[in-house]
């Protein structure tokens, strides 16, 4: 059985980047990846994006960014999965490159939300939802947080200021992440401070708009890899959140951890988690379902400082969705990319110490989508 | 831009006027919006049925901050109601006091209108929920 390895990452800065186009993102990372390879050949390429079709109108995006990035002739197609495009276009590669179909699989993925009015870019963002029924009524992902948010703080008498200690950790990694979006710490008074989106829900308790792009060339090569890929997969449920017999659970999650146990890997033995932790009740959800966090004990766990960088269980080490920034289509490959920093030993003033195993989760809505990949030294 | 093209909106219309979901002949689940194999079962054995039009509010939440085609309306009260037969349901609550909304008060189903679309005039109509209680 072959192994997957990453060779190389490249990735912009999160942010705003009003005077960038989402080709010229992709390209910055596609190339700093490439040189940092020395240009081996491309078997394939993988543009991870969720909403450029609906917000910049543009597709065709693997065959435009390819050309653009000097890979022109090379195979490249677009992934969407929403918001876990980048995680399931990883977990595309890693397949293709164990089944001996390709040696080299250059994974970009990229986002432009903030090329439009906030509000489209929600609208976009809650794509991940069913039109037809959930769209409809009005209701969009903050929606739906809020009800999950609150149905988590009634089952175990959790307290929000307990649960937004997520975006505190998120917000503290990031102050030294260096292509962190919101590089400043907040405190939970600021969370409780910051307005009113879905209640419980607060603004400070919810993704940021932004762009940005990473890549990472995966391949069969172990030689000048930085990291190994020794999982990664995903699975598909149901769009519709609340029709499962338990709207707190996120059962694709719960298949994804068998079958990494039977790859061999131990989830207990994880240095660092990069978690979706969009909405801190997502974050929480996650640890539990994965058995990392008692039931209903995680914001509490948050609030205690076992997540922070330098607790038992680190998360989101350089700042997660809540702070590096929340480009949808892209953040499962900015969390690949920072989990392979990590066990690399190139994080920086945000090393976990003896960071070995490190696994990231990226879901699409509230886990409809699931996907999982561990990361090695 | 727009949240459902008005061509979705004519297809699906009968399922929100009336909320039609589906009954799985094998198993017997019942399911809103309706499926065409049982998720539970993996039955094709499917039937329409009309949903019961009253259930149970499991929790409510009030969105602020809203897409484009609906921000005229903020804030929306949206609710998660389990109708009587089980199903869940997310739509949004109406013509209530505020000292009315408590979790696990009945409701009842009503239509209401949704939204209107600015450039054709196409009224939206579709399934919300009241209080069904004095
Ligand atoms: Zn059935």
């Amino acid at each position: 059985m072959s192994s997957v390895y990453i060779r190389s990452i490249g990735m912009t800065d999160v942010g705003e980047h009003w005077e960038r186009s989402l080709v010229d993102l992709a390209v910055e990372a596609v190339l700093k990846t490439m040189e940092e390879a020395r240009w081996p050949t491309i078997d394939l390429m993988i543009v991870a994006n969720m909403m450029a079709g609906r917000l910049l109108a543009q597709n065709n995006l693997g065959t435009f960014i390819a050309s653009e990035a000097g890979l022109s002739g090379v195979r490249s197609m677009r992934m969407e999965a929403a918001h876990a495009s980048g995680g399931v276009a990883i977990a595309t590669a890693y397949s293709l490159i164990r089944s001996g179909t390709y040696r080299n699989v250059l994974v970009v993925g990229v986002e432009k939300t903030r090329d439009v009015l906030a509000e489209d870019a929600v609208e976009a963002l809650s794509t991940s939802e069913d039109a037809e029924y959930t769209l409809m009524t009005g209701a969009n992902i903050y929606t739906i947080a809020g009800i999950l948010t609150k149905l988590y703080l009634a089952r175990y008498s959790a307290r929000y200021e307990d649960l937004v200690f997520f975006p505190v950790i998120a917000h503290a990694n990031a102050v030294n992440s260096p292509h962190a979006q919101f590089r400043r710490e907040i405190s939970v008074k600021h969370v409780l401070n910051s307005p009113m989106i879905s209640d419980p829900v607060r603004l400070l308790d919810s993704p940021p708009l932004s762009d940005g792009a990473a890549a990472l060339l995966m391949s069969e090569d172990p030689s000048g890899s930085i990291a190994r890929v020794t999982y990664s997969d995903y699975t598909t449920s149901t769009l519709r959140f609340y029709s499962q017999d338990d709207p707190l659970s996120i059962p694709t999650l719960r298949s994804s951890i068998v079958t990494l146990r039977e790859g061999g890997i131990e989830i207990e033995k994880v240095d660092f988690v990069e978690l979706h932790d969009t909405f801190s009740v997502l974050a929480a959800m996650t640890l539990e379902e994965l058995g990392l966090a008692d039931a209903g004990r995680a914001a509490e766990q948050a609030a205690n400082g076992r997540f922070d960088l330098d607790g038992e269980l680190p998360i989101s080490t350089f700042g997660g969705m809540k702070a590096r920034g929340f480009p949808a289509g892209a953040s499962g490959v900015y969390q690949v990319a920072e989990a392979a920093m990590q066990v690399s030993g190139n994080a920086g003033k945000n090393q976990v110490q003896d960071a070995k195993l490190g696994i990231a989760v990226n879901l699409s809505g509230f886990g409809s989508t699931a996907s999982l990949t561990a990361v090695e030294v | 831009m727009m949240v459902l093209p008005t061509i979705s909106y004519w297809r699906a219309k009968r399922y929100y006027y009336n909320m039609v979901g589906s009954v799985c002949r094998s198993c017997g689940r019942e399911f809103f919006p309706p499926v065409k194999v049982c998720p539970v079962c993996g039955s094709r054995d499917i039937e329409q049925k009309l949903m019961p039009q009253m259930g149970r509010l499991i929790t409510y939440t009030i969105t602020r901050q809203l897409g484009s085609s609906f921000k005229r309306f903020r804030p929306i009260t949206f609710g998660l109601v389990e109708l009587d037969n089980g199903v869940k349901v997310l739509g949004q609550l109406v013509d209530f006091m505020d000292e009315q909304l408590r979790e696990g008060i009945r409701v009842r189903m009503v239509i209401r209108r949704l939204r209107e679309d600015g450039e054709d005039g196409v009224i939206f109509y579709g399934y919300k929920f009241t209080p069904d209680e004095p």
